[in-house]
Formats: structure tokens, sequence, C-alpha cells
């Protein structure tokens, strides 16, 4: 009857309601696509140009390379297998072949320009990056790796205002050059047969499941932190209630004042739970989070819904009794301010929970929005029950606290005179 | 005007606890996740298969030797435990000749992580083996050594001007989002008085008096301005003086820019007292915009990784973003009057569109 | 001194006030009555300039106050209906604040705070926060927050709406004050009629937007001077002698009610012996007789077919 009538007073709120649902969606929606690339680390998303600048002409670097051979009198065959060695490792030639690989071809595209082109179109943004071969590279850069004498070549990275996309690039490029290094260092280009022994290496999923992708993480984040909102709400109308009278009349119905406090919690519930269900319907309608999942995944979704429910139903009481013991909204309008913010934060609802610090995670760990999460994932990636049970039981007693605390704090044997 | 903006101080000193609230929020924000961002991203390995206590911290030493990330040795469980609850990205299992990425999930976006940790078993295990072929391995490893600090190749990195590269500093780059963001809450919740002042009536009261309207107006969005800068003035102080932070020795520029955002701030803020009907309405707008600004303008992320052409569009209305160009060109970029005519100017830009435009619905909505 | 000609205003297509002339004289007290949704706020809004009428105009001393709205500001004070005041300052700083704006300063502004506060009795409590004052309390400083800069002409709109009867009293005084002892022209708007009865000398009743009687009371209770209403209470049925009731010139109607008749008679008809003959001759008695001269409220109910409170 209570819980009916709170229900009532949240469906007639349309402004509150469009706080409680439109808004998280916005917020998946907008971080969505601005957090794509970035969470997914995906070809398409850092897909780039770059202008790739050659002043160097590599056949006559060779050349001169020989001709520098020849003029040092080496014995024949030194002479000849260097020379072989310069054609065979010729540092363009490897640069080339690096840029022409289908893995760094999903990233970069490098375009051949000249350097005033390339100038031009790293200040439109057109590329993001410039890299440039500089006169003489082949040469010196032979005379290094297989002379082993000082200076070296060195090649020209011009960065644009893009740190993300220069960041790929230049990993891939000093992964290059990091690796012609060290195979010089090892005087490999010396006796071109070596074939050295490898680690395996490689990736283990726990799981078969998909990497949750921006949308899915969002979906989560923001569900688990606007759900909270409804506790702040609930208790602020309740507040709306005291001012008005109406818990008077409650009081004056000869009702037990715990079950208005109860009803509070109910609806607190009903509502979180409504919204937390509409939010992973609408989001899995907008961006296909979970296709093809039986419907038993989705009960186990509800369950899980359910438990972070019940933990704002149990802030909702401790906020409506805070709010009824100090007779101001202060304690609700504190909690949806600051307290949701900073539990937004350490539970991971801004930013994944992994790039936290470790002091804010552990924080977070105890946060409902930050158990909440960990469950959803445990549980779209497929883990079994029993890896889920401690976050559930956190969870759980959390819901168990806040309602005992609300109930302990409620002026409940307050009667009018 | 006078009177309008002692009015607004007088309810302020009774209560001061929003503004104060809200730059320590700047604060908290800045010092959880700027100091966060400064430090390198850390990774949990452990020892498998039975690896020995030593050679696995031999491998920790020679992974952490690259600088590029921090790896720590924990114990398998606890690693396993925070990648299947999704605290952890991934987990690096070190083994005699190998390892395993460990992830909930194969995610592409650690790529980085696995190339590096290839790199250097490869490297490592080639070093190994190639030593171990040599006539005289100790020998061979001096060889190798020297030839390594004599590299033949390297790679120049240069800004486009020909100068050094501009290192984005996350860290200066959250401080500034956090503060502009926290602001923008605070200047809302000023400019909100003309809309709670409406719905009291006070505000036909001002209208029937001599005042004239203009007064009015400037004087609630006057006070609107100095909270606003106060607010920006105080966080930035403190973060330079008591938190240590590198924003630069160009404080006074610093401060022209929160100028102009701020007033861009009032402006946006009279934009949504015309689109708003209650206090409470615009209270909740505020909510949205503020939260969304930041998000919008990239402000949490290294520049370049909102690729979204339409977001992108979008965030040019945002004042945050010119602001947040403007204060980090000052700190980093030695940005000078030149360089910040853009920013600036877009600014001004918004603040007389939304002022214009704000005012004029506020004006029509009277009665 | 004010006037109004044919004021109109009309709200996306509705009319709110159309067509309302009224005068005010220097020192006159005047009421302004009338049903919720009247038009009454509206009226009182574009005589105050606050909002500018779709046709008509209201004329200050024969001046025009749609073209120039400061004339009238200058000499007007206006009580809104709702508290408009910063309900988290000092009722004190409150008056310093509307003083201000109204260019008071200084001793002068002081004088004037304490002279306000003392007509409406709370000069005691002036440096409680608005917040923590009762709804009469609040009632009495949004009303002294009109009187400071000493207007000539004072509009209140529903200055008693909601509050107790102490506090009630205490602003019937004090307007009573400002339009007997200090001359101040009042208008006064309400839907209690016994305010308007005891407060003014003369008053418009307004409903849709139109006023559609005014007068003195006097004046106004004469609209419905043709007739008296009676009540009979019977110990038994009426419909019997309702029809021999019926046959009487004076009597204009008979209607039965729960336990009795009720009939509209013309006025002074000196009909009630003839009455008794008839209740006699069916044998019914007549346990009580009740002759209702109409108030201002039948008057109301009458021009309007709604009470006041509707």
């Amino acid at each position: 009857m209570f819980v009916w009538k709170d229900l009532l007073l949240f469906w007639r709120d349309r402004k509150g309601l469009v706080l409680l649902l439109l808004m998280p969606f916005l917020m998946i929606l907008i971080l969505g696509f601005a957090m794509k690339g970035l969470m997914e680390g995906s070809p398409e998303a850092l897909r780039m140009k770059a202008a790739l600048v050659v002043e160097d002409d590599e056949a006559s670097g060779i050349e001169r390379f020989r001709t520098e051979l020849r003029r040092r009198s080496l014995p024949e065959a030194a002479e000849s297998a260097l020379a072989a060695s310069a054609e065979q490792a010729s540092p363009y030639t490897l640069l080339k072949r690096m840029m022409e690989n289908e893995e760094v071809g999903k990233f970069v595209e490098f375009v051949p320009m000249d350097a005033e082109t390339a100038h031009t179109a790293l200040e439109s943004g057109e590329v993001k990056a410039v890299l440039t071969v500089p006169p003489e590279f082949t040469y010196k850069a032979l005379v290094g790796m297989l002379l082993g004498e000082d200076g070296g070549a060195a090649l020209r990275l011009t960065a644009g205002e893009s740190p993300v996309h220069v960041d790929v690039l230049q990993g891939m490029l000093n992964g290059f050059v990091r690796s012609l290094n060290f195979r010089t260092a090892l005087g490999e280009y010396g006796r071109p047969d070596a074939e050295p022994a490898l680690a395996a290496g490689g990736v283990e999923s726990m799981t078969d499941a998909k990497p949750m992708n921006s949308f899915l993480y969002f979906t989560l984040a923001m569900s688990v932190m606007f759900v909270l909102f409804v506790a702040g709400t609930t208790a602020a109308k309740a507040f709306a209630e005291l001012r008005g009278r109406v818990f008077d009349r409650v009081l004056l119905a000869d009702r037990h004042p715990l079950r208005f406090l109860g009803g509070k919690a109910g609806a607190a519930f009903c509502v979180a739970w409504l919204q937390l269900t509409l939010l992973f319907v609408l989001s899995h309608l907008a961006f296909g989070l979970f296709p093809g999942r039986p419907f038993s995944f989705w009960l186990g979704l509800s369950a899980i819904n359910a438990v972070l429910s019940i933990g704002v139903g149990g802030f909702a009481a401790l906020l409506t009794a805070l709010n009824f013991r100090f007779r101001s909204s202060t304690a609700s309008s504190m909690f949806s301010s600051i307290a949701v913010t900073v539990m937004a934060l350490a539970g991971g609802s801004f930013t994944p929970a992994s790039l936290l610090p470790d002091w804010v995670m552990q924080i977070g760990v105890w946060t409902p929005n930050g158990l909440a999460i960990s469950l959803y994932t445990l549980w779209i990636q497929g883990f079994a029950a029993v890896d889920m049970a401690p976050s559930l039981l956190k969870l759980a007693a959390f819901a168990v606290l806040t309602l005992t605390a609300g109930i302990y704090l409620f002026p409940a044997r307050r009667r009018v005179a | 005007m006078i009177a309008v903006f002692l009015a607004q101080w007088q309810k302020e000193k009774r209560s001061p606890y929003a503004i104060l609230l809200f730059i320590a929020l700047g604060i908290m924000l800045t010092i959880v996740f700027g100091m966060g961002a400064a430090k390198k991203m850390s990774y949990a390995v452990y020892a498998g298969d039975g690896l020995e206590a030593p050679q696995a911290a031999e491998w920790v030493r020679l992974l952490n030797r690259e600088g590029k990330f921090e790896f720590r040795l924990i114990e398998e469980e606890r690693a396993l435990r925070d990648v299947r609850e999704g605290r952890a990205e991934l987990a690096v299992k070190l083994m005699a000749e190998d390892y395993r990425i460990v992830m909930a999930a194969d995610n592409p976006a650690n790529r980085e992580v696995e190339e590096l940790v290839r790199t250097v078993y490869n490297e490592e295990l080639q070093l190994r083996a190639a030593a171990a072929s040599a006539d005289d391995p100790q020998q061979y490893l001096e060889d190798v050594e020297r030839r390594l600090r004599q590299p033949p190749l390297a790679l120049e990195i240069e800004a486009a001007d020909g100068g050094e590269p501009v290192r984005n500093d996350m860290s200066l780059q959250l401080l500034f989002a956090f503060t502009l963001y926290t602001v923008i809450m605070t200047v809302g919740y000023k400019v909100n008085a003309v809309m709670e002042e409406r719905s009291s009536g006070v505000w036909d009261r001002m209208i029937l008096s001599p005042l004239r309207k203009t007064e009015i107006y400037l004087g609630h969005m006057g006070y609107s301005f100095c909270i606003g800068m106060t607010h920006i003035a105080v966080a930035l102080a403190l973060f330079r003086y008591v938190f240590g932070f590198p924003i630069g020795d160009r404080y006074g520029m610093l401060l022209v820019v929160a100028a102009i955002y701020t007033i861009a701030l009032v402006a946006v803020g009279m934009l949504l007292t015309g689109l708003t009907r209650t206090p409470e309405q615009f209270g909740i707008v505020l909510q949205i915009a503020a939260a969304a600004m930041p998000l919008l303008g990239g402000a949490y992320w290294p520049p370049g990784t909102v690729t979204n052409p339409i977001i992108l569009a979008v965030s040019e209305f945002v004042p945050l973003t010119h602001a947040m160009e403007a204060m980090k060109g000052i700190a980093l970029q030695q940005y000078g009057p030149a360089e910040l005519a853009a920013p600036l100017a877009k600014l001004l830009l918004i603040a007389v569109l939304c002022m214009g435009v704000g005012i004029n619905m506020v004006e029509r909505r009277s009665h | 001194m004010l006037e109004t000609t044919e004021l109109v205003k009309r709200f996306k297509g509705t009319y709110a006030v159309q067509g309302v002339s009224l005068y005010l004289d220097k020192g006159e007290s005047v009421g302004l009555l009338g049903p919720n949704g009247a038009g009454k706020s509206t009226t009182i809004s574009m005589i105050s300039s606050l909002i500018k009428p779709t046709s008509g105009d209201v004329l200050l001393y024969g001046n025009s106050v749609v073209k120039n709205p400061a004339a009238i500001r200058k000499v007007l004070g206006v009580v809104p209906q709702e508290i408009a005041l910063y309900e988290e300052l000092t009722a004190y700083e409150n008056l310093k604040f509307f003083g201000r704006i109204y260019k008071l300063k200084g001793k002068e502004l002081e004088l004037r705070i304490q002279e306000v506060l003392d007509m409406v009795g709370l000069r005691e409590r002036q440096k409680e926060l608005v917040r923590t004052y009762s709804g009469g309390m609040k009632r009495r400083i949004n009303i002294a927050a009109a009187l400071l800069h000493e207007p000539e002409i004072v509009i209140m709109d529903e200055p008693t709406v909601g509050i107790d009867p102490q506090s009630r009293n205490h602003i019937l005084d004090t307007v009573r004050l400002l339009n007997r002892e200090k001359g101040t022209t009042v208008l006064y708007t309400s839907h209690y009629m016994e305010e308007v009865e005891q407060l003014c000398s003369r008053m418009y009743i307004m409903d849709h937007g139109k006023v559609i009687a005014s007068g003195s009371k006097q004046e106004l209770k004469r609209i419905l001077t043709g007739e008296d209403i009676l009540h009979l209470q019977l110990d038994g049925p009426g419909a019997g002698m309702a029809g021999e009731l019926r046959m009487l010139d004076a009597v204009l109607q008979v209607e039965e009610t729960e336990n009795g008749l009720k009939l509209i008679v013309a006025k002074q008809s000196r009909i009630l012996s003839q009455v008794v003959q008839i209740a006699e001759r069916h044998q019914v008695e007549i346990l009580r007789v009740h002759v209702h001269t109409p108030s201002l409220e039948d008057v109301f109910l009458h021009l309007t077919g709604r009470t006041l409170r509707d």
C-alpha cells in the first residue's frame, strides 16, 4: 500500500524519471562513442594516415657503402659478405617491409609525399605524423650496422597534435628501430644464417567471452551510478511528505511509522530494479550488447539487479531516516551530489577500475556500485557462481547494514500530541 | 546593482558550503586521477609452472627495466581474481622461458603490454642462445652490451614546428579538466539565483523598484562571475602552492583565461535559465550539462582520443574545450597572446551568443 | 488618481482579462473580489506595470503607465501573493535589501526599516531568518517590504491566504492604519468577503476576466434587493400546503426541502401571517422560520453562479 503510493509519486514526477532513465542513457551514448577507440584499441578507431617523406636514395646509398667497403681493402670474402648483407639488410627495405606488414597496415597508411606537402597535411590534420627518411640514411645506417662504427642514422618522426595516434606510430617505429639495433648488437647481420629460439608467448583467455566494448562497460558503469540517485530522490520525496504533513496523517492513522520507512525502501527497490532492467534492455536494443544470450542469462542479470536494488533500498531507508532525524533534506542532497560522485569514482563508474590507483581501487571494492560492476562482469564473462559469491555476500551485507541503520535512526517513536 | 550583489553575498556568507564543496571535489578528483595518471600503469605478474622465485624476480627486473609499465609480482590467486572481477585488465604468467598474458576476455587494447613482454622475452632468450653458442660467452655478452650502447639506428621525434615535441602531461590536463568542470557547478548554482528569485517573486519586486533591468542582471551575473573566479583562483593557487603541481609561472595569464571562461559559463547559465522553467529543472539540466561538457570536449583523455566527427563538432560549442586548450597552452606550450587569441575569441563568441539568446528568452518568458 | 481603461490581456489565444475598467481615488480603499482564476492577479500585474496589456491602458494622473512605467513604480508598493523574500536571510537583511533597491540609504533606511517593522509588529524578531518564521510572520514581512519607500498606492494580492487569525488581524490592522492614518490608497484583493467588507469602501467583483459588478457594499447588496428567502422547518410533509402557497401573489417560488419548504418571496410582502394560516389549515406545525436577507456572498453566487472559494 505504501509502496504503491510511492511508486505512483515516482511515476508522476516526469522530470525525475528523465533524470533517472534518459540521462544515464545519454551518458552511455556519449561516453560509448567517445571512448570507443581508447577502450577497444581497435584498428578502426585508431586508423590514421601518416606521411612518408623519403629524402634518401636507397640504391645510391648501398652503392656508396660498397665503394666504402672497397676503399677499406678488406679481405675478399668479408667484403662480398658485407656487400650481400647490405643488400639484404638495407634498413630502408626493412622499414618498407615493416610498413607493408598486414598488422601495421590495419593502423597506419603511409602516404608518400614531399616535405612541403607533408607539412601542410600535418597542419590540416589530414595526416597525424610525418615520417622522414633523411638524406644519407641508408649509407650511415649501413656503416653503423655492418661496420660497427659510431654515428649511425636516425629516422625523424614529426608529431601532429594527436598524442594517441602519435603514440601508436611511435610504438611501431620504436619496435622496428629496437629490433634492428638489437640484431646488430647480437652481430646477426654479419652472419645472416642465425635462427634464434623464441618464446611462444601468447594470450590466455579465462573465458571465450568477447572483451567488453565501451558501450557495455558504460552501460554497467552508468547504470550502477544512476541507480544510486534513486536512494537520494526517494529520501528527498519522503522529506517532502514530512514537510507536507502527510507523514503526520500516517501517524494519525495509527500506522506504525516503520511501515512508512518500509514503503520508502520498497519503492526505492522497485524503482531501482526497474531502472536497471530498463537501462540494460534499452542499451541492448540500441547497441546490441548481448547478442544471442539465452533467457537464463537475462534472468541472472536481473537477479544481480535485484541484489543491487536491495542495497539501494537500504540506502533510501538510511537517508530517509537521516532526513527525518535532522528535519532537513541535507542528508539526501549531500548524498546525491557528493557521495554518489565519490562512490562512482572509486567504484569504477567513470573509468574502468583497472585504471584507478591501487588505493582508490581498494576503497572501490567496498562500494555497492563497484561490487555490482564486478558481479555483472563475472556474469557476462560466464564465470561460475562460486566466483561471484564473495561480491554477492558483500553487497547483501551492505543492504542489511544500511537498512538496519535506517531503522535504528528513524525517529519511529515520534507521536503527534 | 550593488544591492543585488550584496544580497547574494549575504546568502553566501550564511552558507558557503556549496562552493567549498565544489572546490574540494575538484581537488579530490585531481588528486585521485591526476596523480594516478602521472604514474605508470601497473600490471600484476605471477610465477607459474613452478618457476623459482629468483628467476621470477629476474624476469620482473627485466620487464621493469623497460620503464614503460610497472610490473608487480603478486600471488597467483589474487592476480587471477582481480582479472576475473574486472579490477585488472590482465595478469602476466611468468614461466622459465615463456609467458602468458591472462585476460578475462581477449582484448586487443592490451596489445601494448603483450608487445613489451614479448620483446623482453625474445631479446633475452635470443641473447642467452647466442651467448651459449659463442666461443667465449662472457666476451660475447660484453660485446653485445657495447654494441647496444652505440645503436646504428635511432628515431628522432619533433613537433611540427621543429621544436621539442610537447609531452601531454595528463595529470596537468586532468587538473584543469576537474577545475573547469567543478566551476561549472559553482557558477551554475549561482546563476540559478535568477530563477529562484523569479519563482519566489523577488524578481518582480526588483522590476517594480527604480532599479534598471540591466542593474539586476549585472548584479546577478557580476556576483556569479566573482564566485566563479574565486573558485578557479583558489583552486589553482592551492594546486600550485600547496600541492606543488607544475602549472607554470604564468598564473596571471591563467586567470585571464579563467575570467573569460567564467564569463562564458555565466552566459551558458543564462541560456539554461531561458530554457528551463523552475530552479529544480535548472538544477537537473545543469547537472547534465556540466557532466557532459568535459566528456564532449574530451577533457579526460589524451588529445585525439575522441574521433567521432559529431562529438568533435559539438565540442566546439562547449566553453570547456577552449578554456582547456588555452590553459594547457599556457602551462605546457608557452602560448602567447597570438596563440591564445583563437580559443579566447571562441569563448567570447559563445558568451555573447548564449547571453544574448538567454536573456532574450528569460525576458520573453516573463509573464 | 489611477484608472484603467478597457484592459485586455490575452495569453496564447485565451483571454485572462477582457475589458476591465476601474478607478482608484486618492485615499480610497478599494477591494477587488473574485474566485481563483477570475483575472485579479493579471489585472494587478498590468496596473503595476509588470506586464503589458494586450490593449487598453492604465492611467496615473492621466498619464499612461504602459508608456512610462517608471512613473507608477515610484509611487506604488506591491504586496505579491507569494512570499517574495530571501528565506535564507533575516527579516532585517531582507528589508535592507528591498530598501536599497528603492535607493534608500543610511539613517533614513534604518529609520524606515524600524518603522515598517513596528507596523507589522515584528521588530523584536527582525534578526531571525525568514525561513524560520511562521507563515503569518512571513506574510507580514512580505507586506513590510512593500512599504519601505512610503508608496502612495499599495496593491495587495491576497495578503491573508492561509495564515493564523492573529497574523491575519495584524495584517488587517496594518491595512487600516495605512489607509486611515497615512492616507495611503489601497487596492485589496481577496476572496475573503468579510475582509473586503471590513476594509474597503468600494469594491469590484471580477469573474472570467470581466468586472461583473462594482460599487459600495450597499449598492452591491441592492442587486438582490427584490427578494427574501424564507426557510420553513415543518413537523410533517409540506407537499400538501405547497400548492396553496403557490397561489399567493407574493410567493415567487416554492421548493420542497428535507425538513420543510423553501420560499422565494417578494421583499417586504408581509406574507408570514398568511403562511401560518395555510399551515394551520393543513395541520402542519411550523417549527422554525428563517428569513434570510441576501449577503454579499449571495450576490456573488447570484452573479457568478459559484462561491468565492471555488
